[in-house]
């Protein structure tokens, strides 16, 4: 230690830190009290009047390309469903999906056929109006079932979705046709036609 | 499955071409935002342009392998961080290039360019205010202007913007009222000469 410098140390002793300005002593406040990201209500008004100004679209030109990127990938919807490219999907569904479908409904309608008449639920007419074209609800109450044919109409292909057990499966809709005739106490017939939807998820197999 | 309610959610599945629907709306609804964001990071429409497709790129890989930690919400703050550093990458070598060549005359073309391509929409506020706004940003130092763009029209909280800057989300709410107030100051500015509605 030079001379010198036990005075120079007593001359740096006397200055002194510039003390803290009004705004960085708020801000320092706000943040040992954690109220730094809450915005005041002026704050928030500010910035509601700069969001009126809404950012440029993408130009067409420039969307394209962007979706040039992306064609061919998934797109999640969440967790559990992912929307796959029609075109991909095609390439990796198996073709016995409609057969499967198909073989499906008709153990519905096979199973329909075998349940006894007297028990067979059947919706009074009434009931199946919100569903079905208008009928003409006989007067009689005294109706039996005598008959139920579950006709198959169309069977669509809605796409793949992926369910939780990362499993995808392909999503049928089934359109049917239900004709049922009932019977009344004199041997009159009268047939309710009911169309039904049902969806259903077909295993798919992926590479 | 029953014929009820949830019909109407798989109807949705029935598109012709699901993802690429789906695609389509989350670009128009996001692009916008995140080309905004990659315009206040980089010089020129036209490399606010390349960041943004590349750093979507990297998205799509990643989605496509699997890799891709979280679901479609984390897309974005996924986005803008690589928009970010992307957009660093081409500052370092624009500099590097502009060191070894003389680019007076191309940087006024960007810029002639970039006159075309205001970076808000002529319909959501008069020309001028867009005008101004856009110069205002432009004139605010990066680190506010990156913050205010990614909460303002980037609707990302100031954690998420913590995040994506690698800085904590106090330090980000501070920026954010840095560049309000000095935003404010400059618009009002304007305001007073009487060119400016906001």
């Amino acid at each position: 230690m030079t001379p010198d410098q036990p005075s120079l140390e007593l001359e740096l002793r006397e200055l002194h830190a510039t003390t803290l300005d009004e705004a960085l002593l708020t801000r320092l406040e706000a943040a040992a009290e954690g109220t730094l990201t809450r915005l005041s209500p002026g704050e928030i008004r500010f910035e509601q009047q700069l969001r009126g100004a809404s950012p440029a679209k993408l130009s067409p030109a420039f969307l394209a390309n962007l979706e040039g990127i992306v064609r061919g990938v998934p797109f999640p919807v969440d967790e559990k469903i992912l929307l796959f490219p029609k075109a991909a999907a095609r390439t990796h569904r198996p073709r016995p999906v409609w057969g499967a479908a198909a073989a499906v409904a008709l153990i519905g309608a096979a199973a329909a056929l075998m349940i006894p008449v007297g028990n067979a639920p059947v919706n009074p007419p009434n009931q199946s109006a919100a569903t079905s074209p208008p009928i003409t609800a006989p007067a009689s109450p005294n109706l039996v079932p005598a008959s139920f044919n579950r006709g198959l109409s169309e069977v669509h292909d809605e796409g793949v979705v992926w369910k939780s057990n990362n499993q995808p499966h392909t999503v049928v809709r089934v359109v049917y046709k239900d004709l049922i005739t009932l019977k009344d106490a004199n041997g009159r017939t009268f047939q309710v036609e009911r169309p039904r939807i049902e969806y259903m998820l077909v295993p798919a197999k992926t590479d | 499955m029953e014929d009820d309610t949830p019909m109407a959610s798989l109807t949705a599945v029935s598109e012709p071409s699901p993802a690429a629907s789906a695609w389509r709306e989350w670009l128009g609804d996001h692009g916008p935002k995140l080309l905004l964001f990659a315009r206040q990071q980089t010089r020129s429409h036209g490399d606010a342009e390349d960041v943004f497709q590349d750093a979507l790129v990297k998205l799509v890989e990643k989605v496509r392998s699997g890799e891709f930690v979280g679901g479609q919400e984390a897309w974005q703050p996924y986005l803008y961080t690589t928009i970010r550093r992307l957009a660093i990458d081409l500052s370092r070598r624009d500099d590097r290039r502009k060191r070894r060549e003389d680019n007076v005359g191309a940087d006024a073309e960007t810029g002639q360019f970039d006159a075309f391509n205001p970076w808000f929409e002529s319909d959501s506020s008069d020309d001028e205010t867009r005008d101004k706004l856009e110069k205002s940003l432009k004139e605010l130092p990066p680190k506010f202007a990156e913050v205010i763009t990614m909460k303002i029209w980037g609707e990302r909280t100031f954690a998420e913007i913590g995040e994506i800057l690698g800085i904590s989300q106090n330090t980000a709410a501070s920026r954010y009222r840095y560049g309000l107030e000095a935003l404010k100051r400059h618009l009002s500015k304007a305001r007073r000469q009487g060119d400016l509605s906001i």
